[in-house]
């Protein structure tokens, strides 16, 4: 891994030094992952069960339910995720009178944002399900909870998984947000090592990139995961899957802020 | 309970609406001159992407998946704190700019791949046929499909763009999130200020979708497919 590190300045004689001194940090760099892979892995936990609740939600007949469920996606899809965590940093803490810790705050605001996302995607799957298979369920005499749970779940996990998987990678990249409320992980890892040795000119550039790098290989492997999935998905059910989105956009409904 | 009793007092961000609006005008600048930048570079680098050059395929391919898999907010540190140790100093806007374009190319390209996918190759032959150069037949027969099929989905990404663009505020940017986040600190109004600039958000996204699919129709008239 050092040999990466001792080429980001070619000639110079500090950048051996430099790479030296990042291998130092190795522990502090492994640690900064593993804090925000565990922050992610909790987010999208809580995220995905919100998502799965929402989504049902929303693709089910209760009219009120359904509305409400809308404009909870449209408002959390529409907004960045950097206004989300200030809001449940800096703005909860007043709207309940209580001290919110940086995790609470961080894991909040990465599952509501992951949530929104899933419940799209849980909604899209379940659409793609054609309705015979609920009409069949019925007429066997299956009941409404029933039909979900063993008709139209199943199938509709095995559509939504390679897409739920670029869901966990964007919420796995944007958890480096968390940072600038002061939550300790791996981007504030490499910001907090760049300023250790600010004079270390290579040192400032290295850091910097040993995490970028970090989070590539992490995001880079579960897009791997997702493309085996995604052509599993493909061989399974053919390709109609993928084109009732675009038929959907023909029939005139919204193409913006609903395609996943 | 407590937030039973929270007052909400919206008139303390009456005095601070120039600052919002111009904040809002910030957010759209950078995102839009970051797509406007991206877009025709993406454009000629997905037909290098899907091109003959082995080599060139690659590089392009290893390009996009490095600007999708790292975080924005990690590209522009190593713009705005990275770079100026090997001497390459650029100011906020300018690397604000460049971390979203280089983002939003990667992204664009992927979507472009996609769509260059599903149009069938008869297009290629029956412009080989007629006699057409490579280039003219990518630049009159195939783009204007592709813009087309990926029309829907480039929306999305002008989106995207547009939240991503807060990200570029930790650097000093005043946009939206910024903004909101100053007269928060400022006024102690912190919930209000932040609800202020969700619906800015929600109104910028908006809008610009709902002008993207206007743009759109009256494309599809024009051009009578589709």
């Amino acid at each position: 891994v050092a040999l990466g590190w001792t080429t980001i300045a070619p000639g110079n004689g500090r950048s051996v030094i430099a790479s030296s001194v990042l291998v130092s940090y190795t522990p502090l760099f492994l640690k900064g992952l593993w804090v925000t892979l565990k922050l992610t892995g909790v987010a999208i936990l809580l995220g995905s069960t919100l998502g799965v609740i929402v989504g049902i939600v929303r693709a089910s007949g209760v009219k009120w339910l359904r509305v409400l469920a809308t404009l909870y996606i449209g408002l959390f899809r529409s907004i960045p995720i950097l206004l989300i965590v200030f809001f449940s940093y800096f703005a909860l803490p007043i709207f309940f009178n209580f001290n919110f810790p940086q995790y609470e705050a961080a894991v909040l605001a990465l599952a509501v944002y992951c949530s929104a996302y899933m419940a799209e995607i849980v909604r899209g799957s379940i659409n793609a399900i054609s309705p015979g298979q609920k009409e069949a369920a019925q007429v066997l005499g299956l009941s409404r909870i029933g039909t979900l749970r063993y008709i139209i779940l199943p199938q509709a996990f095995v559509i939504a998984l390679p897409p739920a998987i670029s869901v966990c990678i964007m919420t796995f990249k944007d958890s480096s947000v968390v940072s600038i409320i002061g939550y300790f992980e791996l981007t504030a890892t490499g910001l907090a090592i760049r300023e250790i040795d600010p004079g270390n000119e290579a040192t400032a550039l290295g850091a910097l990139l040993v995490i970028g790098a970090m989070y590539f290989v992490i995001a880079y492997s579960l897009s791997l995961v997702g493309t085996f999935f995604e052509t599993r998905t493909r061989r399974k059910f053919g390709s109609n899957v993928l084109t009732t989105k675009r038929k959907a956009f023909r029939v005139g409904a919204r193409p913006m802020l609903e395609d996943v | 309970l407590y937030f039973a009793v929270y007052q909400f007092h919206f008139g303390v961000l009456i005095k601070f609406w120039p600052e919002l609006l111009r904040a809002a005008g910030t957010t759209v600048l950078i995102s839009v001159t970051a797509f406007a930048i991206s877009m025709p570079i993406s454009l000629g680098a997905v037909f290098l992407r899907c091109g003959k050059h082995r080599l060139v395929r690659i590089l392009v391919a290893v390009y996009v998946e490095i600007f999708r898999n790292t975080p924005l907010l990690v590209i522009v540190y190593v713009l705005y704190f990275g770079l100026p140790s090997i001497n390459v100093v650029m100011g906020a806007y300018t690397c604000g700019i460049l971390a979203l374009t280089l983002c939003g190319t990667a992204y664009l390209i992927e979507i472009f791949r996609g769509s260059l996918s599903a149009i069938p190759i008869g297009q290629y032959h029956a412009a080989a046929t007629l006699g057409m150069t490579r280039f003219r037949t990518n630049a009159t027969i195939i783009i204007p499909q592709l813009m087309r099929i990926s029309y829907p989905a480039v929306g999305n990404q002008v989106n995207g763009m547009i939240l991503g663009s807060s990200l570029v505020s930790v650097i000093g940017i005043n946009d939206i999130t910024q903004v909101s986040y100053l007269i928060g600190s400022e006024t102690f109004r912190y919930i209000e200020a932040f609800m202020a600039a969700a619906v800015l958000y929600i109104v910028v996204t908006h809008t610009v979708s709902y002008l993207w699919r206007l743009v759109g129709r009256r494309l599809r008239r024009g051009m009578g497919v589709l």
